[in-house]
């Protein structure tokens, strides 16, 4: 029997082999990229961009549009800074209002 | 976020064949719809820092290795201060990518060009699509390669009303927009409610259209 490779699950971006070099790749930082909710986005097109950009389902993307509507905020991917730096750039290109941190 | 509730008029979007859309709009929708989105662009180009290359000329999808490479060029020499837009509208389209100051400054320095000009040029091609409809030359046929322009375009011009509204998570624009009806706001000389009526009902025509298109791509 064939064994599937895993694959990580959408929104995990893998870290940046170039990151730090000389640092340890287990303790490296991790940061999200986080989407507010603002007045104006339709629920129908956030769902859409997270299902387009980030490959998640449609289940678990319609889950994380509603977690951005009733809590303001929502964790939408997690990875390398300069991976988080890509997702906020397509985000804001899309409209939407997100944010990187460090995930301490 | 906002829910867009059914309407019974007949969309201005459909499905075409080869997997994009179809966008039929009459001369004068294009003609409103057209302006707001050339408002937008405008914002985008206006308040642009001076750089060596002029935004909106880099194209949206580079086809070639040489327009990729002068786009990337044009995106790392536009490198601005990294000063916030004062104006809130301009904000809402460029919006911070952190809560920290420093952070936010140094990234809006190296990216906020770019996707100034990516904005742009989506904006250009919904504007040529709806320059066609406004001189009646019929629906236009947007290919799936193209259908993401339509939707940030779209999707730009309504953050951008939707900022110059002042819209907030409550606000009930459609009953808003009755009672200037009622008022008969259009003859009684009163500009302001006018204006503010004129951008509630093309606000609310491209969120029917976004939504559509949303449908549309996703099915």
């Amino acid at each position: 029997m064939a064994i599937a490779p895993v694959e990580a699950p959408p929104g995990t971006r893998p870290a940046d082999p170039e990151a730090e070099p000389g640092s340890t790749p287990q303790v490296q930082r991790m940061w999200v990229t986080i989407v507010w909710d603002d007045p104006v986005n339709l629920m129908s097109y956030v769902a859409y961009v997270f299902r387009s950009y980030f490959g998640y389902p449609e289940s678990e993307a319609e889950g994380l549009m509603m977690q951005v509507h009733t809590a303001g905020r929502a964790v939408v991917s997690s990875g390398s800074r300069e991976a988080m730096e890509r997702d906020v750039s397509a985000m804001h290109e899309y409209g939407l209002w997100a944010t990187l941190q460090a995930d301490d | 976020m906002t829910e867009r509730l059914a309407v019974s008029h007949r969309s201005p979007i459909r499905r075409s064949r080869g997997g994009g859309i179809i966008v039929d709009l009459d001369a004068v929708h294009a003609g409103a719809i057209g302006e707001a989105v050339e408002q937008t662009r405008d914002l985008l180009r206006e308040d642009a820092p001076a750089v060596g290359v002029a935004p909106g000329h880099g194209p949206a999808d580079p086809s070639s290795e040489d327009e990729l490479f002068a786009a990337i060029v044009a995106d790392i020499t536009a490198a601005g201060d990294g000063a916030r837009p004062e104006d809130p509208v301009l904000h809402r389209l460029l919006p911070d990518a952190s809560a920290d100051d420093e952070a936010a400054t140094e990234f809006r320095a190296a990216t906020e060009a770019g996707l100034r000009r990516r904005k742009i040029a989506a904006l250009d091609e919904v504007l040529a699509d709806l320059q066609r409809m406004r001189e009646g030359r019929g629906p236009v046929v947007v290919s799936p390669q193209r259908v993401r322009s339509w939707l940030t375009g779209v999707n730009d011009t309504r953050l951008a009303l939707g900022s110059v509204l002042q819209i907030g998570a409550d606000d009930d624009l459609m009953g808003e927009l009755d009672d200037y009806l009622d008022d008969d706001v259009t003859n009684e000389g009163d500009g302001e409610r006018t204006l503010r009526a004129y951008r509630i009902v093309v606000y609310d025509i491209l969120t029917g259209m976004l939504d559509k298109i949303v449908t549309v791509v996703s099915s």
